[in-house]
């Protein structure tokens, strides 16, 4: 920052500095710097860790260099010189000291040492350099930003069979350990099952695979389950992680209008997932598909769908002031791509150098740049209004869209009607109530009449708002996306970034963090050449790319990614646990045309993810945390997958696929009745479908309870850029299994499902089907005798109850205690 | 964030967790909630930075932004001037207050005729009648109010009390919200990125009548207290076979032990909402027994009881104080329902001995204009970001102390100006924690409430 506002300064100012910098004749010891110890420091010094207002003081420099209102010290001229009119207290928004004016006299010491050019010994302000060529030379050697090459497969003593499991072998030998053994065959497929599909095996799925003797029945299983439309279900769902996807905008609670098209950006995500669509295409497509070319309607629609990601940050539309709202838009987005697609926080750089990356400010100015040429929010309409994002009409045959505008004209034009209509329905309904009142008809009567009142009453409320809701509805398909500007702009570098305070205007570009540039042509954004720069591995950030994306898929399949901040690949990132191995997998995975489920499918196949989780003493002794991975990663089912499983399980999943779940749409906050869904249909969808409302508090019951169990299970923020998920133990999770009408629901379906078994000769035989469904395995004989006591002492509520209520009752309890416990809840 | 060229070792958050009692941040992610075998509870209590006089926080949050000029900040050149115009640009004239203000105390803080019962609490008020935000619009003030932040996702500042202070009931959540705002979101209790133990629990929310708002998940409509326990013999049973068969994993014994955590929550948290057991001297004094006080009253009665239980971090919210028109008649209202169940729940906690160390926080997102919106009768104020009254009591709050000044007309903050930030600061502050030194790693930076602002305001401490 120093340097930066310092190249950015006059440089006049500091030729004329630096003469009188070594000189100091005693006044300034003698008179000026007891002051500024006294009066100044304590808020503007490296001795006290404070630059209020940006601005440092214990040195000459730091004082021309100033802080948020720029110089602050003119040498030679003090009415030029801000600490002047400060300790002046002429001007009311700039007074200091703030506790109190200084004296007269020590206000002349100050004037005359400016005047007379402010000499000072170059002592101060001997805190450590804030150096961008010494930050540029520690990412020099940063692991994370050296080409990838994909290193040497290392010779380990006891040989693993496949290259990945060599890796982590090696790590183990030099330890001295020793793995544990391969894991059961059930156990296996519960693995592969909830960690491809994020759903539970059937058990006869189960059985089939134990059956298969075959060399290859793992390959076979796995490459079932990949083909699976469920895997982009599960494997989308981590990528709208790193999206911060949701289907309203939140960004606070006047501006959280429903996201109408995401669903669509969704969708896309799932089908790249299935569709296997190389990971570099699928980046290109989020910053740049609008700007690619097609050969077909259909890409064209899923390439302008695919920019949805620009704009589903959360928007400030309340913020009163454009450009910073703007600016602010730029900012979610800049820090959205660093770390979803770089791993780094490029977001700090918005109001100075980043202080441990090699990421100037002037970076993020050139980055900002392309975005600013990009249209993603609107000026000109109130932000009340509705979308004020932009989205665009996706091209569908022109007769279909002619039809479709006149219909929905009609529509709109019949909707008029209906007000009218419904109020003298109202009025009707409200003469007959004080008709039966006058008559003094019978209770229930009037009761029923009123009733009728109510319902006149709701149906002239809904008239009164659908026209108002109508107009966002659209009449031809539409998709948030965006589109260049018309005049792309070179964004101006905000000091401290304060919008006003604009100093140098750079060109758009990318991070010079691998040493090489692009030149964007003038009447572009730059959103293209930036998305190729993304992804080429040799001459861009495609290495940094590919790391990232290979630890989350690692860390997806393993339970812990190799390095522990996934979002954070910087200087202040977790190092990798496994180096070599990490950039092995990130370079397979270019080299195989940078496909995700080559890459999961070589981690299934590993030794790694097939041991076992078993205990092993010695092991534990010397890496009780597993970092080496001696044994499989035990870990709780993450919140969509304890929620889908338990849907599975019940029979209750509906597993349509797609479409918008919002039924309503408009402002979540202050209408929260347009988002509150009044059948459960969508709530048994898979999580991946349900609407993802920001901030929503008060929705129905079925979508509080979702949203709620999501969120007390460690669910994605859906604000924020998640890599990796907390897993955090909160009494919430048990009041949860506990309590909720969510589980109590599925225990009761799933117990229904069993006592309707009518195949089932025994309660034995039930009691076994229930164990192998819940946790994927056949039933100990002594957890069969348990669970018969269980019921057979089950005391039944006090209300008196059929024989068939009680025993239903008596097994939704048995079924909820099953789906409640650890060996359902965790993946071993 | 500070400009200095490297991180400051003061400032980094390894360096603090070596040098402090609240080494638990990382740790919490893999958190356990039980005090079982080494892992350290993150919501167990913890000790301050320094000897704070503040041991929780009740915050009275009033929604709508209400009036300082007719509530705690008289301006008589303001009524002299009524009806000359004030605002060129909307041509909108000055309103003076209607409402007479009265010194109380020995003090002599001035207070409205509105607020009666909480005038006799005077000399335990401590007003800061300079506070200014960020943003004149509500969803971004608040924003600003709870979370420091008008515009990115941050941590509210509940959230952030017990990230810091843990919490000293294990049966309860660290921080609790009563009724929470459906038009303004979840974001306000938010943890954000901090751990979801820290994040608030909302005791229902402005759609249910205090009555029945309760804690999610808390009671069981279909099974009774027995039948729960022998359910949960049986999971534990199948969990404890589970975990001999498979490794020693702390997150399987951490949801063993929340079984048994979450019992006794059920068990014992419903007695917290059941009011029968108050006598009737106390229900009445809160005005619970009558219109329009008995909403209010039953929310402050809760407060009163989480806070005598240990609840870090509790909020009542009250919406309506958007006076635009009519608040002539309508503030009267709005005061009406809140003056007595506040001033009863002061005194209760001071007969408890429970105010000298329970921050207690009256105020709402921004304050109003002096010149009128409308007309006569409709006439009413618009939203103003640059002065606004909130008072504290209790906790360590200089009592019967006016801290600052706004303008002529309480237009605007003049002097010994408090911003949000100094707010929270000051909150923490009271709490014995550092604002400048509770700080959180995430995504590669340290954050913290006031982000790279905010100033203690020394004045208002006792």
């Amino acid at each position: 920052m120093r340097i930066l506002v310092a190249s950015i300064t006059a440089g006049l100012l500091l030729a004329r500095g630096r003469a009188a910098e070594s000189k100091d004749d005693g006044f300034f010891t003698k008179e000026v710097l007891p002051i500024f110890q006294r009066h100044c420091y304590e808020c503007h010094s490296h001795a006290s860790g404070k630059a209020k207002g940006g601005l440092v003081m214990d040195s000459r420099s730091g004082m021309v260099t100033g802080g948020d209102l720029g110089t602050a010290l003119v040498p030679g001229d003090p009415e030029k010189s801000l600490i002047i009119q400060a300790v002046r207290y002429g001007n009311k928004d700039l007074q200091m000291p703030p506790k109190g004016k200084l004296e007269e006299k020590q206000i002349a010491l100050l004037v005359e040492w400016i005047k007379n050019g402010a000499p000072a010994p170059d002592q101060s302000g001997t805190g450590p350099k804030h150096d961008l060529a010494a930050i540029k030379e520690n990412a020099a050697k940063h692991w994370a930003f050296q080409p990838l090459l994909k290193p040497r497969v290392p010779a380990v003593k006891s040989d693993p069979t496949d290259d990945i499991s060599r890796f982590v072998q090696a790590k183990l030998e030099q330890a001295g350990l020793e793995p544990v053994g391969s894991a059961d065959r059930r156990v296996l497929a519960r693995r592969l099952y909830f960690d491809l599909t994020g759903l539970p095996p059937k058990p006869e799925e189960v059985e089939a695979f134990v059956a298969d003797h075959s060399a290859r029945a793992v390959e076979k299983l796995v490459d079932k389950l990949l083909a699976r439309p469920e895997f982009g279900e599960r494997w989308g769902r981590f990528w709208l992680d790193v999206a911060r996807y949701a289907d309203s905008n939140g960004g606070g609670s006047e501006s959280n209008n429903t996201h109408d098209e995401a669903w669509r950006y969704r969708d896309y995500v799932i089908s790249a997932f299935n569709e296997n669509k190389p990971f570099d295409r699928f980046v290109t497509e989020q910053i740049a598909g609008d700007l690619l070319e097609w050969v077909s309607e259909e890409q064209r629609r899923e390439q302008l769908i695919a920019t949805g990601f620009l704009l589903l940050g959360p928007k400030a539309f309340g913020t009163g002031d454009w450009e910073l709202f703007r600016l602010d838009t730029v900012d979610e987005q800049l820090d959205t791509i660093g770390k979803t697609f770089l791993g780094l926080t490029i977001g700090c750089a918005r109001c100075h150098d980043h202080k441990f990356d090699p990421i100037p400010a002037r970076d993020y100015y050139k980055l900002a740049g392309v975005f600013s040429s990009t249209f993603s929010v609107e000026k000109s309409k109130g932000w009340r209004q509705g979308r004020t994002w932009s989205h665009v009409e996706l091209p569908i045959d022109p007769e279909l869209s002619k039809t479709l505008k006149a219909a929905y004209k009609e529509r709109l034009e019949h909707v008029k009607e209906e007000k009218p209509k419904a109020e003298r329905e109202l009025e009707e309904a409200r003469k007959r109530v004080n008709e039966l009142k006058e008559k003094k008809a019978d209770a229930k009567e009037i009761a029923e009449a009123e009733t009728a009142v109510q319902a006149a009453q709701r149906k002239v409320e809904f008239a009164d708002s659908y026209p108002k809701v109508l107009p966002i509805v659209d009449p031809v398909p539409m998709a948030m996306a965006v589109r260049d500007e018309e005049k792309p702009v070179d964004e101006f570098i905000r000091i401290r970034g304060v919008p006003k305070s604009k100093g140098e205007q750079v060109p758009r570009g990318v991070l010079s963090l691998f040493g090489t540039d692009l030149t964007v042509p003038g009447n572009v954004s730059g959103r293209l050449q930036l998305a190729q720069w993304l992804v080429d591995p040799d001459q861009g950030a495609g290495r940094l790319v590919a790391r990232v994306m290979a630890n989350r898929i690692w860390g997806h399949m393993i339970g812990r990614p190799i390095v522990e901040s996934p979002d954070n690949f910087g200087l202040t990132g977790q190092k990798p646990s496994n180096p070599e191995l990490l950039d092995y997998l990130a370079a397979q995975f270019v080299e195989e045309g940078w496909s995700i489920k080559r890459l999961v499918r070589e981690i299934a196949l590993s030794e790694v993810y097939q041991r076992a989780s078993a205990d092993h003493a010695l092991a534990r002794a010397t890496d009780p945390d597993n970092v080496l991975l001696w044994r499989h990663q035990v870990r709780r089912l993450d919140a969509e997958a304890i929620r889908d499983a338990l849907l599975a399980i019940s029979q209750q999943l509906d597993r349509k696929r797609g479409g918008s779940t919002l039924q309503q749409q408009g402002l979540v906050s202050f209408k929260s009745d347009f988002v509150t869904l009044e059948t459960p249909s969508p709530y048994y969808r898979r999580t991946v479908y349900l609407p993802m409302l920001r901030d929503a508090i008060g929705l129905n019951q079925y979508a509080d309870e979702a949203m709620g169990m999501l969120e007390t299970f460690d669910f994605a923020d859906l604000n924020l850029v998640t890599g990796a998920r907390n897993s955090t133990t909160v009494p919430t999770q048990a009041l949860f299994l506990m309590n909720s009408t969510l589980m109590r629901d599925q225990a009761r379906a799933f117990a229904r499902k069993l006592l309707e078994n009518t195949g089932a000769g025994s309660d034995a035989e039930r009691i076994r089907e229930m164990f192998y469904n819940a946790y994927a395995r056949p039933a100990t004989s002594e957890e069969v005798q348990r669970a018969i006591n269980y019921l057979a002492g089950f005391t039944g509520s006090d209300a008196v109850r059929s024989d068939q209520d009680y025993r239903l009752e008596s097994w939704t309890s048995l079924c909820q205690a099953v789906l409640g416990s650890n060996e359902f809840l965790f993946l071993n | 964030m500070l400009m200095f060229n490297r991180p400051n070792p003061n400032f980094t958050r390894r360096a603090f967790l070596k040098h402090s009692a609240l080494g638990f941040g990382s740790l919490a992610l893999a958190g356990l909630c039980a005090q079982a075998g080494t892992a350290v509870s993150p919501l167990s209590p913890r000790m301050p930075q320094f000897n704070g006089r503040a041991k929780r926080v009740i915050f009275l949050y009033m929604w709508g932004g209400p009036s300082q000029m007719d509530l705690f900040d008289p301006k008589p050149r303001l009524n002299q001037d009524h009806g000359k115009i004030g605002d060129e640009r909307r041509k909108r004239a000055y309103k003076g207050s209607p409402f007479k203000f009265k010194k109380h105390g020995q003090s002599g803080v001035e207070i409205s005729e509105l607020l009666p019962h909480l005038s006799l609490h005077a000399d335990d008020l401590c007003f800061i009648r300079s506070m200014q935000t960020d943003s004149a619009n509500h969803s971004n003030a608040s924003l600003c109010l709870h979370t420091g932040s008008a515009n990115f996702v941050r941590p509210s500042v509940g959230s952030w009390v017990v990230y810091g202070l843990g919490s000293e009931n294990e049966s309860l959540p660290g921080f609790i919200t009563i009724r929470p705002m459906r038009s303004l979101g979840s974001r306000l209790h938010s943890n954000a990125f901090l751990p979801t133990v820290c994040q608030g629990t909302p005791v229902g929310h402005d759609g249910i009548p205090a009555k029945k708002a309760t804690i999610r998940y808390l009671s069981n409509a279909e099974q009774n207290f027995q039948q729960q326990r022998t359910q949960l013999e049986l999971v534990q049973s199948l969990n404890h076979e589970f975990q001999a068969r498979t490794a020693v994993n702390p997150e399987m014994e951490g949801l063993i032990e929340s079984y048994e955590l979450a019992f006794r929550m059920q068990a014992e948290a419903p007695r917290y909402f059941d009011l029968s057991n108050e006598p009737q001297s106390i229900l009445k004094m809160y005005g619970a027994d009558k219109e329009p006080t008995a909403e209010y009253a039953r929310q402050c009665i809760l407060a009163r009881r989480f806070a005598e239980a240990g609840v870090r971090f509790i909020q009542i919210n009250q919406s309506g104080w958007d006076h635009h028109g009519s608040i002539d008649t309508g503030l009267p209202q709005n005061c009406a329902q809140v003056d007595q169940p506040i001033a009863a729940l002061l005194e209760d906690l001071k007969i408890r001995g429970l105010l000298e160390d329970t921050l207690v926080l009256f105020g709402g997102e921004f304050g109003r204009t002096a010149t009128a919106e409308g007309e006569g009768d409709k006439a009413g104020r618009d939203h103003n970001a640059d002065a606004f009254t909130i008072w504290m009591a209790g906790g360590g709050a200089k009592g019967g102390c006016m801290h600052g000044m706004t303008d002529d007309y309480g237009a605007s903050a003049v002097q010994d100006r408090v911003h949000v930030h100094d707010l929270h600061a000051t909150i923490l502050h009271l709490l014995g924690l550092n604002h400048e030194k509770l700080t959180y790693r995430y995504a590669g930076r340290d954050f913290r409430l006031t982000d790279v602002y905010g100033n203690v305001v020394n004045e208002v401490l006792a």
